[in-house]
């Protein structure tokens, strides 16, 4: 069977140029029970609105809808607030302000613990020396610099009271 | 309470990130072009090390009393320069509120001692030294707890 009149309808369908008899002539078409498989697929668009038509909903729908919301419903009851539950969140706050108050001696105990730890950032410090014993040779000399810088200014102290008696001696 | 709670963290790391920097560190950084002044630098860990170390060994009793009181030590050398010394006593100078001079003498050359005190505790102690002799400059700067012992120690007055 030839279907060319049926497919250059759809052609003209898809161009939007068919008129309303021609649309009509195409859901005719493929109401039909027989039709060609390579044009099956356009089936379901020009029964749509058939199919649409013979759905419709059940005489009992709307007591069915009625009974769901019926049981659904829930019953509403008086609800007793305890003494107790009234301060809950009373009870709330004073939790957190205690766990707060706890962290802040915590971090402040630590703090004193190592002044200088927390004073100065360490992270940028490079060790020049990786041997430990040339770190400690570092140290040392460190140490015994400020050691000399130190009985330095001992002696000349000292030197300046001596002389500064020798002084007042000769007034 | 999230907020609030979200800012409370904020607020604590933000104020333990901006530590200060020792003495050395912004002395370095304003000759930082300079190729003729070096620093060495211990560590924190490498001082932790040490004082191991010499745990281990049962070393001198004093000289692990006093590594055990520092944190870091830092060395700055190089040649004498008057730029250098008259800088870093500027520094020193301008925060004078923040480092007080312990020992001031001119036997071995200029020899300045300063200290960052907080509460009981020096946390810093910085040693200015240009030796004319040797035509040297040197900075030493610690850092730590150190008490008044540390220093009767290293001065010799047991």
């Amino acid at each position: 069977m030839d279907y060319k009149y049926i497919e250059q309808l759809l052609e003209r369908y898809w161009n939007c140029e068919t008129t309303l008899e021609e649309e009509d002539i195409l859901r005719t078409f493929f109401s039909q029970k027989e039709v060609p498989a390579h044009l099956l697929r356009y089936r379901s668009l020009f029964t749509y609105e058939q199919t649409i038509k013979k759905a419709k909903l059940s005489d009992d729908f709307d007591e069915k809808i009625l009974k769901l919301i019926e049981s659904e419903e829930a019953p509403v009851k008086a609800r007793t607030i305890s003494f107790t539950q009234r301060l809950r969140p009373l009870f709330k706050a004073a939790a957190v302000i205690a766990i707060l108050l706890t962290l802040g001696n915590a971090a402040q105990h630590s703090f004193k613990q190592e002044n200088a730890q927390k004073e100065y950032n360490y992270d940028h410090y490079q060790d020049t020396y990786k041997d430990p014993e040339v770190a400690y040779d570092q140290v040392s000399y460190a140490l015994q610099m400020v050691a000399r810088g130190l009985n330095d200014s001992v002696i000349s102290d000292s030197t300046a009271a001596l002389s500064n008696q020798t002084v007042g001696k000769d007034r | 309470m999230k907020k609030a709670m979200l800012l409370l963290v904020l607020t604590i790391t933000s104020s333990m990130a901006v530590s200060a920097q020792d003495f050395a560190s912004r002395f370095m950084m304003d000759f930082n072009k300079d190729t003729t002044i070096h620093c060495q630098t211990i560590s924190p860990k490498m001082m932790e090390r040490l004082v191991d170390m010499h745990r281990e060994k049962n070393g001198r009793t004093e000289a692990r009393q006093l590594i055990a009181k520092l944190k870091s030590a830092r060395i700055i050398q190089g040649a004498d320069k008057p730029k250098y010394f008259l800088h870093a006593e500027k520094m020193l100078k301008h925060n004078r509120q923040r480092f007080i001079p312990l020992h001031q003498s001119t036997a071995h050359g200029n020899n300045q001692i300063f200290v960052r005190r907080k509460e009981d505790c020096i946390i810093e102690l910085i040693m200015l030294n240009k030796d004319s002799a040797t035509g040297t400059f040197t900075i030493v700067n610690l850092t730590g707890d150190m008490d008044d012992d540390f220093i009767r120690i290293l001065s010799g007055n047991k």
